[in-house]
């Protein structure tokens, strides 16, 4: 299965990966925002424009364009017991942070139960050019730790990575 | 005088691995599908540059049970936000994705750090989606 384009030389795309802080931890309590470290790594960029990641408000800003955002967080928690952890992409509007897309969701040694979702948070969002968006997470059951160094944390699993594509 | 016109592959597709029971490092993106893909030795060339994107499949562990991450070139070792993990089955204490990414001309899959020991039986639903920039 593939798409056949016209002509190569008429594409244009961009695509960088944003990070996130290491030893974050996540609560049960109530989604909360995931941490920022500041990164945006650039891939390609046939659009010459680069987002903008706030390590004070975990929010990164979009130029104005069409993007795909793809979120998959490392989780990590050393028990044998129940837990997991759920995220979703958000959209900043005014105040508030409004989820866009679908959510992603990942368990540890035990099953917690339907519904399974994938292992990345996945959006469609259009900018003018003011348009912020970040991560938000929750804890299921236990509290979990994002991008651990603990032993066995990323370097066995890698890192949290917010994939950013523009694509228009 | 002539034209040569510029390069008329597929944008974007998926090619498959064969089957294996081995080692992540093992899988060969050897199935180019109609993505016009070649390989040799391993390695699979994208003839331009791509994002890549590797998502293994496994069916089954050896007894020893083995997880392992891994990136889908040679050249992304060294960071960590590009990694994938292929979970065993009974799951370890860190979880991310399958999904490891990377910017290059090839596929050529390295294995990270691991947990326990065996074969992973991968199916030939491995498969990687190819972006082709130009």
């Amino acid at each position: 299965m593939s798409y056949l384009q016209g002509s190569m030389s008429t594409l244009k795309m961009s695509s960088y990966v944003a990070t996130c802080i290491n030893n974050q931890s996540i609560s049960t309590a109530a989604y909360q925002n995931v941490g920022l470290d500041g990164a945006m790594d650039t891939n390609v960029n046939t659009f010459g424009t680069t987002p903008t990641a706030s390590t004070s408000t975990d929010r990164i800003l979009l130029p104005a364009g069409k993007y795909f955002i793809q979120a998959r967080l490392a989780i990590y928690r050393s028990s044998s017991s129940t837990w997991g952890g759920q995220w979703y992409i958000f959209k900043r509007s005014g105040a508030s942070n409004v989820q866009v897309g679908y959510e992603g969701r990942r368990y540890g040694i035990v099953y917690i139960g339907d519904p399974q979702k994938t292992s990345s948070a996945r959006a469609y969002v259009e900018s003018d050019g003011t348009t912020e968006i970040g991560v938000e997470a929750q804890a299921i059951n236990a509290t979990i730790t994002l991008n651990s160094t603990a032993t066995y944390g990323a370097q066995y699993s890698g890192k949290s990575r917010i994939l950013i594509w523009r694509v228009l | 005088m002539s034209y040569t016109p510029p390069p008329n592959y597929p944008l974007l597709g998926f090619v498959q691995a064969t089957a294996i029971n081995g080692a992540v490092q093992d899988l060969v993106f050897d199935v180019p599908n109609d993505m016009e893909t070649t390989e040799a030795a391993g390695r699979t060339e994208c003839r331009v540059n791509s994002l890549v994107i590797i998502r293994p499949s496994r069916s089954n562990d050896d007894p020893g049970q083995p997880a392992s991450s891994y990136w889908p070139t040679t050249d992304t070792t060294v960071d960590q936000a590009y990694q994938g993990k292929v979970s065993n089955e009974t799951t370890w204490f860190n979880h991310s994705s399958p999904e490891a990414m990377t910017y290059s001309d090839h596929i050529d899959v390295t294995g990270g750090p691991s947990l326990g020991s065996g074969s992973i039986h991968f199916t030939n639903y491995s498969h990687a989606q190819i972006w082709r920039t130009g």
